[in-house]
């Protein structure tokens, strides 16, 4: 992957950001937010998970990240 | 073992400010329940390399906003037995880029045991968290803060940061030539999680982390010039990375989730992460969910697949794959049950729900593994 | 210098990370600027809907708030999937034994979509109080109400005395006390008496 290119990825990700920031005015209702908080769409109900399978990730390729938090050290293999 | 006094004081004065202090009332702030579970994980993979996890975690909460959590590990990890016949060139190629201590007898399996504690306070919207891993040639701590703010109904947003010091003091081994060693990772990250509409939320974020010391296999040895040489990594590491979520909800009650994260860092490495969950209801307590991911990788600068000469590329070395062109996916099914939901007429089940999960995973090197996991979660 | 340039590259790249996430920001944060009272809708709206729309309890009675005038009404908005709705319920509970000998009541209105979720909770909890299924689009709509839970306690003459929003400690202990000062303050009219 050139640098250029990687570059060019970083701004697309950052617009798709803002755009998303931007689209996030209509108004949802706390009545309204039974189907956000099922266990299936929840993202805290699935955080265990993803930071178990991040760190076995880790352990695995060169790359980290993507929770929004950091996992702690080890010797893994 | 030293912290360095400047990031580490300064992560934790910052977290313990934010608990101490006054929190802010944020609009529609859900409290955690009670709740605990053990987990049983199982993890084989193409190197006959086997690691059984035993988890448990505990979360209560107390007056005044207070919540408290609790994760427990232990794992043990069994790296087998070089099987080549002794003295063979299969046999000096697996003991030279072996990732275990081989003194004594490289044809026996090497077990560890690591021991891991996670222990979290939080306070309205500020969290605070130690981390402790422990097991024969590795000690790792960290401590971690995170403050979320509640922007009117729709948007959350959270600054996260940690402090990682760790502790590395090889096993003796014929080859090894690394000392004790340290390393620090510092951590900083801002996540926002949206409400689009009433059945979509997007959550997307950005990362950072400097590590610095040892990032090699003190025990591995790489083949370079003619001989055999220690393996040696820049003690150095930048690493950053943006990432975005979006899950949506259908009304034939099942969700889709979509994930992509980009990362780079100071070595070269240039990361695509493409993630996506199925989820869907059966009946009325369970779920089924299908999982797929492609991750794809391009190499560290130093990276080689043969090095002409000992000196390697500015000085580095590395037989880890891991830090060379990779790419990987992932299949993954799991059912989960809320059997308090499934059989309400038996209160004994009360609120509690069974996991079971078979994940696989495969790359380019020819390397695959097979996770499995079973688990329970209480509600209180 | 390839790492003087990468570390640059980084900076440029987090500069506008952080733009981006300032523009949402400043997206999110100008669009709501509602009543703290957590009711959306006009005066009107609001007092017509308290005397008119119609409501069903989990045993079958249909009723309407006018219909409970002559008590002091305390009425919270709640979802089996809302935990700190779920948390205050039982105090409601213990509120409602309390005052209802002395011309009070809760009345619980559920917004879950499926009223078997509104029902497994309140058999669960043996909830003695009047528990009401609505689901999202009933009352709760016509209301445009901002908060959840969402209490709002009705004095003798069917009026809003106050509400209350979320449900921190302080504000369920407020809510009781005045409540409580509510019932006290005009007792209930026995039957066959005049004030």
């Amino acid at each position: 992957m050139s640098h250029g290119r990687g570059l060019r990825l970083w701004h697309a990700l950052m617009v798709v950001c803002a755009l998303l920031g931007a689209s996030g005015c209509a108004q949802v209702r706390a009545y309204q937010r039974e189907r956000l908080t099922d266990r299936i769409m929840s993202f805290k109900a699935e955080a265990r998970e993803d930071a178990r399978l991040t760190k076995s990730f880790e352990a695995r390729e060169g790359s980290t990240g993507g929770n929004g938090g950091a996992g702690g050290g080890c010797a893994c293999n | 073992m030293q912290l360095k006094p400047t990031r580490g004081v300064l992560v934790l004065v910052t977290g313990l400010l934010t608990l101490t202090s006054r929190p802010a009332v944020a609009a529609g702030l859900e409290f955690d329940e009670q709740t605990a579970g053990p987990m049983f994980r199982y993890f084989a993979d193409s190197d006959h390399v086997g690691v059984k996890s035993y988890m448990a975690d505990y979360n209560m909460t107390l007056p005044s906003q207070v919540g408290m959590s609790m994760h427990w590990n232990t794992e043990q990890v069994t790296i087998p037995a070089v099987h080549a016949p002794v003295g063979s060139q299969e046999a000096v190629d697996a003991i030279t880029t072996a990732s275990r201590p081989i003194s004594g007898n490289a044809y026996e399996d090497f077990v560890k045991v690591r021991n891991e504690f996670q222990g979290g306070v939080t306070r309205g919207p500020a969290e605070l968290d130690y981390y402790v891993s422990n097991e024969s040639d590795y000690l790792a701590q960290q401590i971690a803060g995170r403050y979320d703010l509640d922007l009117n109904e729709q948007l959350n947003l959270s600054f996260g940061s940690s402090y990682g010091w760790d502790d590395i003091e090889p096993l003796a081994d014929d080859d090894t030539q690394t000392g004790p060693s340290t390393k620090t990772t510092l951590h900083m990250n801002a996540v926002a999680t949206q409400v689009v509409s009433s059945t979509t939320m997007v959550r997307y974020g950005v990362e950072y982390n400097v590590v610095e010391g040892l990032q090699h296999n003190p025990y591995r040895n790489v083949y370079a010039g003619g001989t055999n040489v220690p393996e040696r990594h820049p003690e150095h590491r930048e690493r950053r990375d943006a990432f975005v979520k979006l899950n949506r909800f259908f009304d034939n009650r099942s969700s889709v989730r979509l994930s992509y994260r980009l990362y780079n860092d100071d070595w070269g490495i240039v990361s695509h992460e493409l993630s996506s969950k199925l989820s869907q209801y059966i009946t009325q307590g369970m779920f089924v969910r299908y999982q797929y991911r492609y991750y794809t990788q391009t190499p560290a600068r130093f990276y080689r697949d043969e090095y002409l000469t000992t000196n390697g590329v500015d000085g580095y070395l590395s037989g880890d794959y891991r830090v060379g062109p990779l790419s990987a996916h992932l299949f993954g099914l799991s059912l989960n049950f809320d059997l308090g939901t499934m059989a309400s007429s038996m209160p004994v089940f009360g609120r509690t729900a069974l996991v079971i999960g078979y994940e696989r995973y495969f790359n380019s090197n020819n390397y695959s593994a097979d996770f499995l996991e079973t688990g329970l979660d209480f509600r209180f | 210098m390839l790492r003087h340039r990468g570390i640059e590259t980084t900076t440029h790249a987090l500069r506008r990370a952080s733009l981006a996430l300032a523009v949402a920001v400043l997206c999110a944060a100008s669009v709501d600027a509602g009543p703290v009272s957590g009711v959306g809708a006009d005066p009107a709206t609001l007092h017509r809907a308290l005397r008119e729309h119609t409501l069903r309890s989990l045993d079958g009675r249909v009723t309407t708030l006018d219909a409970l005038r002559g008590d002091v009404v305390v009425v919270n908005f709640w979802a089996s999937w809302c935990t700190p709705c779920r948390r205050e319920l039982t105090r409601l509970d213990a509120l409602n034994t309390e005052i209802a000998r002395r011309g009070g009541r809760v009345v619980a209105i559920s917004v879950d979509e499926d009223i078997a979720n509104a029902r497994r909770f309140a058999t669960r909890q043996r909830l003695k109080m009047m528990v009401v299924h609505d689901g999202p689009q009933g009352l709760a709509r016509t209301l445009d109400l901002s908060h959840l839970p969402f209490t709002m306690v009705l004095n003798r003459e069917g009026q809003v005395a106050f509400t209350t929003l979320g449900a921190s400690e302080a504000s369920v202990q407020g809510l009781v006390e005045r409540t409580q000062q509510l019932v006290a303050a005009h007792p209930a009219v026995a039957e066959g008496e005049s004030r």
